[in-house]
């Protein structure tokens, strides 16, 4: 009996953690100018909705393919085909370019 | 440099090497963003009323979090030339099999006339005859008294019904399946939309079958119960209104109970409806002075 009210305690506060995470992730985004390389992403003409998002999730929010499979709708080798592709003219766009 | 779970291939590292400085300062930038899932509940506006006030502030601030959620919805939307092509082959070919159909019929359409005109023949000469036949009317007695038979009047309920507002839990906001992803918001959706639309019968179509695999959302039962109250099936609304209140945290808690008592109402009984409404008349909630404005006029 102890042991369930340990675990249960402690999922309850896991999940308080979880939530109060997602709260403060809504806190106001600092007003900075915009990166280059967000402003490529979002802009260039190229690159499709399927590209930017899966360039988004892998190089900037560090998912796997698996994961930008399962978020897109897609199968892995749909999201290695975009990836390829977004990144390398990412790479073109950017070679050379330093930190700012 | 975060690095993702499965790693880098070769055509990554050798690319990532040349633009590493500039993504190190978007990948710094973005390391606070909400996660997707969260982005795109707040999108289609299912977030508790002040998670979502911030929400929608966050995605209005943000270019670079609107177009993410913007280019995640679109990515099943277009078509490319070639699916077009494709698509319009297949159509052309489906029109040409219901012209081969269309053909087959043509030639069964003049004994198709003659059976209607013949049905219509026997059926008017059949009416005919009824109308000479039917005996006259005897007429009544001169002592009879007519007496109105009583009238069914449709019920008249105290509690009133209205559609609640679509909402998501803490909890669901939180969920985590197997595969680690929240597939819960997106099959909520169509049973929300449903809803929004004021279809309550593909509501219940969408949202029975999350029943089974979501037994711990309480958004489930309900605005399944919900919808079958609409639906004018009240037991069925009390038994997963029911279900419900056994699910529901603090935020849901008050609006599981009132539609629990509408339903008890509707489903014929009034003590468990007058019992759930004393429950909430006494606590402080969103429904409290509601609950306790009706709980004396329900007998």
């Amino acid at each position: 009996l102890l042991t369930v009210v340990r675990n249960r305690a402690r999922d309850l506060w896991r999940r308080q953690v979880v939530e109060q995470r997602y709260v403060d992730s809504f806190a106001p985004p600092p007003e900075a100018e915009p990166l280059p390389m967000e402003t490529w992403i979002l802009e260039h003409a190229a690159l499709k909705p399927v590209h930017r998002t899966c360039l988004m999730l892998r190089y900037v929010y560090g998912m796997t393919r698996s994961e930008i499979a399962s978020k897109c709708g897609l199968n892995e080798t749909q999201v290695k085909g975009h990836l390829q592709y977004g990144l390398s003219l990412l790479r073109k766009a950017f070679e050379g370019v330093e930190r700012t | 440099m975060k690095k993702p779970a499965d790693g880098w291939d070769a055509d990554e590292r050798a690319a990532l090497d040349v633009i590493e400085p500039a993504l190190d300062e978007l990948q710094a930038r973005h390391a606070g963003d909400p996660p997707i899932e969260l982005l795109r509940a707040a999108h289609a506006e299912v977030l508790p009323d002040d998670f979502q006030r911030d929400a929608r502030q966050w995605l209005e601030a943000s270019d670079w979090n609107r177009a993410l959620v913007t280019n995640v919805e679109a990515i099943d939307a277009p078509l490319t030339a070639g699916e077009q092509a494709g698509l319009l082959r297949r159509i052309r070919k489906g029109q040409a099999d219901e012209q081969i159909v269309g053909r087959r019929l043509w030639v069964w359409q003049p004994a198709f006339a003659i059976a209607a005109v013949l049905v219509i023949v026997m059926a008017g000469t059949w009416l005919i005859w009824q109308a000479q036949t039917v005996p006259e009317v005897s007429k009544p007695p001169a002592n009879q008294v007519a007496v109105a038979s009583p009238t069914v009047a449709s019920p008249v309920y105290v509690l009133s019904l209205d559609k609640p507002e679509i909402r998501i839990s803490a909890s669901s906001l939180t969920f985590r399946g197997d595969r680690g992803d929240n597939g819960l918001l997106a099959d909520l959706k169509p049973g929300f939309d449903a809803l929004r639309a004021g279809d309550y019968q593909a509501a219940e179509t969408a949202l029975s079958p999350l029943a089974g695999k979501y037994p711990s959302a309480v958004e489930v039962p309900f605005y399944l119960g919900v919808s079958q109250l609409f639906l004018n099936r009240p037991k069925d609304a009390l038994t997963n209104l029911t279900r419900a209140e056994a699910l529901a945290d603090s935020s849901f808690g008050p609006d599981v109970s009132w539609y629990a008592a509408v339903a008890s109402e509707r489903a014929g009984q009034p003590d468990a409806a007058r019992a759930r409404l004393a429950v909430l008349c006494k606590q402080p909630n969103v429904r409290a002075a509601e609950a306790c404005a009706v709980e004396q006029k329900l007998k």
